[in-house]
């Protein structure tokens, strides 16, 4: 039984390789309140929360990397991403204590992970490496499933949009799972959007609604495509999908969503 | 020590301290073993109760892997409090059963500490993620912005 925090990203490949059974935790946010209650019992913890190579935000031309234990208040106050497009968004995620340990990476291993239908939007893809491959290797955010037995997430890859926007159905406003969720955005190369909740699963990306999207008038449009997406089973689920949608639409083009 | 154990090692408010804990154990369930037990409640990151400032940053102790606490400062509201905050809450009736006030003075410490001067808005972003049933949350508010006051009273005669 050990409990094992590795200091660099290299070291954690090691140790991954040597305990591909150990459980990864990044910020534990999700994975310690799972082990307090007895769904998880792991011989062995591989914890990436002091990676010292890990929580670097990187800009390159117009897209950011962000190391595989960035804390999504980090990456909210993080101007790579564009704050005031992106800080609005991870406010309404979990708490303000816990947004200052949650990492966005670990996120993407939950279910729900919430984040995924935002990161859908900006284009993301989860980077993975293992101790005995060269190279990495890049997921769908929606696809940390996937993960080889030697692999660990090493890091995420995002486009920095010029406009975003992030519409979400809850019971309430924060620590409560989201029932719907659409995300919108204009990067450049393109807007896309996707969405999150009923038949669309973690999230799904929107391509018939993009055309719309680009269009200041294309607010029905838009909601259309995306209730078609999600495919919300009952009339007050596709009223409110389609109102997410008209939110969004709204916000990219006017920057508020008032009706 | 059992092979099934982790040991963990920290200062806590000042002191240092000793634990020795299973490998899925929290800090919350670490300071337990160390003989300074937390208010307890969600075990979920949720309600607030139990949260410490974890190298200077507060955390629910219940979220926090002890393994990922060792060599980190802890401090309670023992140490984390504000006098100002205590002084003015007292005053204000904004700790009725008190369950949740230590970890609720811990996070509006902080706030006050990195934000001298926060409104009423701010404050109550500060308080997502402490439940607390008995006081509706008004007096909390009004004992932090008038600690705030306070302080930036303090400040302005230095």
């Amino acid at each position: 039984m050990a409990y094992l925090r590795p200091a660099t990203i290299a070291s954690a490949l090691a140790a991954r390789a040597e305990l591909p059974r150990a459980l990864v935790c990044g910020g534990g946010t999700a994975v310690q309140p799972a082990m307090n209650a007895g769904l998880l019992r792991p011989a062995d913890v591989l914890d990436l929360g002091g990676l010292r190579d890990g929580a670097a935000i990187d800009a390159y031309g117009d897209r950011v990397r962000l190391g595989p234990v960035v804390r999504v208040a980090a990456a909210a106050r993080a101007h790579a991403l564009g704050a005031g497009v992106l800080g609005g968004l991870l406010r309404g995620f979990a708490t303000p204590a816990v947004r200052e340990r949650a990492t966005l990476t670990g996120n993407l291993f939950q279910a729900p992970a919430d984040l995924a239908v935002v990161l859908t939007a900006l284009d993301g893809s989860l980077i993975t490496a293992s101790a005995h491959s060269r190279g990495e290797r890049r997921l769908p955010v929606t696809m940390a499933s996937a993960l080889r037995p030697d692999e660990l997430a090493v890091g995420l890859d995002l486009a920095v949009p010029a406009a975003f926007a992030y519409e979400r159905l809850a019971v309430r406003e924060v620590a409560a799972p989201t029932l719907a969720a659409v995300a919108a955005a204009l990067l450049p190369g393109g807007p896309r959007a996707a969405v999150t909740g009923y038949r669309a699963g973690t999230a799904v990306p929107c391509p018939g609604a993009v055309p719309h999207l680009a269009d200041p008038a294309g607010a029905d449009g838009f909601a259309a495509a995306v209730v078609a997406a999600a495919a919300p089973p009952t009339p007050y689920a596709r009223r409110s999908v389609a109102a997410l949608a008209r939110r969004c639409h709204r916000r990219i083009h006017r920057g508020d969503a008032d009706a | 020590m059992p092979d099934d154990l982790v040991e963990v090692r920290g200062t806590l408010d000042g002191e240092p301290y000793h634990a020795e804990v299973p490998v899925w154990a929290s800090l919350l369930d670490a300071l337990e073993a160390a003989g300074r037990p937390l208010p307890a409640g969600c075990r979920g990151g949720q309600c607030g109760s139990c949260t410490v400032s974890l190298d200077g940053v507060p955390a629910p102790a219940c979220v926090v892997p002890a393994g990922a606490a060792a060599g980190a400062v802890v401090e309670t509201a023992r140490r984390a409090a504000l006098p100002v905050l205590v002084e003015e809450m007292a005053a204000a009736g904004a700790t009725q059963c008190g369950y949740c006030s230590p970890g609720l003075v811990v996070a509006l410490s902080h706030l006050l500490r990195t934000s001298p001067a926060p409104d009423a808005p701010a404050v109550r972003e500060a308080l997502t993620g402490h439940l607390c049933r008995c006081t509706g949350y008004e007096a909390i508010v009004t004992a932090t912005l008038a600690a705030a006051a306070r302080l930036t009273s303090e400040i302005s005669s230095i």
